[in-house]
């Protein structure tokens, strides 16, 4: 089943008049995103990212194309009922404290005031935010914003949340709590769209993310697809490699180079890369390491867009 | 519903904010101003009264009613005038709602853009008549104790008054969707109020005169149709408390003019990207 689908989204923002002050912010986005999993949402600044979650959320209207939330095809207010959202830059009444602020908005989710007497206390507990629940939310710090936003996104139980650079000012004391909060929520079975620059927080979280530049989408894919494993092997070796052993390997695999905790070996294959090992054990060399090495997700994100920006 | 936690909300927010406690302020001040100036004295022929020591003759019977309908439709007639300092002190409301980081926690909710829109105008209009209802409940038993008289007829005073408020409060409401800003939305009620409702009300003798053109005067006569009649509902109700005789046309056209401001302003928030 599918949390969120969006097709052939458009949105082309009018500044004032004539057919060239159009800026087209999303250009025939296609996705889908499966409930129950975490999916990061990942692109440079003015990608188009947050006006796609605005027009999920029905903030911003779209030109063209069609979008569901849970099944339900948009525009739909009831829906929201379902629907958790921190925005980036988010404003709560100065006034307030932070009690009120999750009242205030668990009210206007439809929540009655016994639910939210025992929803309340959990989600400040859950959040860390119990001690200071009765401060003005004008004395609360970044981080401290973060985590009542996130209590306040969170309030409705809902099963589709959508989270805008959630870490946002978060210490990485925090930012782990934040995490371990999103593994938990996925493990209850709720869909996330995190929306992060974080590259390396998404890799930790995400199952799938999905890359878009200039309002298009560039790839889609697990984690683990988009940080394929190259054909990069790290040997790790007691010593120093002779010469004449590092010459007679080179010849072998397809490229060979030193590092200061061993050596680096580019093998086409498998086979390849074993008979580089039986050569370097031959020679009574002892290996006490063989690692894959895999690309980040940040290496995935620059090469995606370096290739999108020269195609 | 959400809309009532929406309006209650506004509520609250007009309470910590201390909007509440300073038009009651001002209304408990006038009120002990009131009672400190205005002295009553009964005598075998009537009640003698003095007003901050001016004493007046001794009334009675219809003089003493009118007395009475007299200080009330003065007492009314300077409200309107206290409901453009409520239409200050909850001019921000709608657009505090629409700042970026704001808007987007309330439209990510379950609620349409026009409920938003209500809520936050029926907030502020429940805030002005309970402020109303207090100041001119409280005239009213000053006169009623201290006279003897009690005047029910009065007791319409705060619904007019409440529905001048939302009907001024449409423009404010639609200039904040318009423009986003505070200061334009003040500005616009302040010059519709002060300005344009004098000018357009007496546009017989201030403008007709600078042109005999049909369409001209038509078009006077529109904006004057275009615009809530506040001072209309004034005079109706000035006319009510004196003589009972009261007119549903500047209700009817102030509804008339409210409700297209109002949809105006739903119709530019419900278009509006945010």
């Amino acid at each position: 089943m599918h949390a969120i689908v969006a097709d052939q989204l458009t949105k082309v923002y009018r500044r004032g008049t004539g057919r060239s002050a159009g800026v087209t912010a999303l250009n025939n986005l296609s996705l889908s995103v499966d409930q129950g999993e975490i999916f990061g949402f990942l692109g440079p600044n003015g990608a188009g990212k947050t006006t796609f979650i605005r027009i999920l959320l029905s903030l911003v209207h779209s030109t063209s194309g069609s979008i569901s939330l849970l099944e339900t095809p948009l525009p739909n207010t009831q829906v929201r009922r379902r629907v958790g959202y921190l925005p980036e830059n988010h404003r709560y009444p100065t006034y307030m404290t932070g009690k009120d602020v999750l009242r205030l908005f668990g009210r206007l989710t439809g929540m009655n005031s016994v639910l939210l007497k025992e929803r309340i206390p959990e989600l400040l507990r859950r959040v860390g935010m119990e001690q200071w629940q009765s401060m003005k939310v004008k004395r609360y710090s970044k981080g401290m914003l973060q985590r009542i936003g996130l209590a306040q996104a969170l309030v409705n139980d809902p099963e589709l949340i959508f989270l805008d650079e959630p870490t946002d000012g978060v210490d990485p004391v925090g930012r782990k709590e934040i995490r371990d909060i999103l593994k938990e929520l996925k493990g209850q079975g709720k869909t996330i769209f995190l929306n992060s620059h974080l590259l390396s927080e998404v890799e930790l979280v995400c199952d799938r993310v999905a890359i878009i530049d200039k309002g298009s989408l560039l790839k889609v894919g697990t984690i683990g697809s988009l940080t394929e494993a190259g054909r990069h092997f790290i040997i790790g070796i007691e010593g120093i490699l002779p010469e004449a052993l590092r010459t007679e390997a080179a010849a072998m695999v397809m490229g060979i180079s030193e590092r200061h905790d061993g050596i680096t070996i580019d093998a086409s294959t498998s086979e390849e890369l074993n008979r580089a090992i039986d050569l370097l054990r031959r020679h009574h060399v002892i290996i006490t390491s063989v690692n894959q090495e895999r690309s980040s997700l940040e290496d995935s994100f620059l090469n995606l867009l370096q290739k999108g920006g020269n195609a | 519903m959400n809309i009532v936690a929406l309006i209650l909300h506004t509520f609250r927010e007009l309470v910590l904010k201390a909007t509440i406690l300073i038009l009651a302020g001002i209304s408990t001040l006038i009120l002990i101003v009131t009672v400190a100036g205005l002295k009553t004295e009964q005598t075998a022929e009537g009640t003698a009264i003095s007003i901050f020591g001016n004493k007046s003759p001794v009334v009675s019977g219809d003089l003493a009613l009118a007395f009475v309908r007299g200080s009330e439709a003065a007492a009314a007639s300077g409200l309107f005038a206290g409901i453009l300092f409520g239409v200050l002190a909850t001019s921000g409301l709608i657009p505090d709602t629409l700042e970026k980081g704001t808007v987007d926690l309330y439209l990510s909710k379950p609620l349409t853009r026009g409920a938003i829109l209500a809520g936050r105008a029926c907030g502020a209009g429940l805030v002005m008549f309970l402020n109303i209802v207090y100041f001119l409940g409280g005239f009213w038993l000053i006169l009623g104790i201290r006279v003897g008289v009690w005047d029910a007829r009065f007791l319409a005073a705060p619904l007019v008054m409440t529905a001048a408020f939302l009907s001024l409060y449409s423009i404010v409401t639609f200039l904040a969707v318009l423009s986003r800003s505070t200061v334009i939305a003040v500005l616009g009620a302040f010059l519709f109020q002060v300005i344009l409702v004098g000018v357009l009300q007496n546009r017989e003798q201030i403008l007709y005169p600078l042109s005999a053109n049909a369409i001209y005067r038509g078009v006077l006569d529109g904006l004057f149709y275009i615009f809530p009649q506040t001072s209309g509902l004034q005079d109706t109700l000035r006319s009510y408390v004196i003589d009972g005789s009261f007119s549903w046309s500047p209700f009817l056209a102030s509804a008339a003019s409210s409700c297209a401001w109002y949809t105006g302003a739903w119709w530019l928030f419900e278009k509006s990207d945010y």
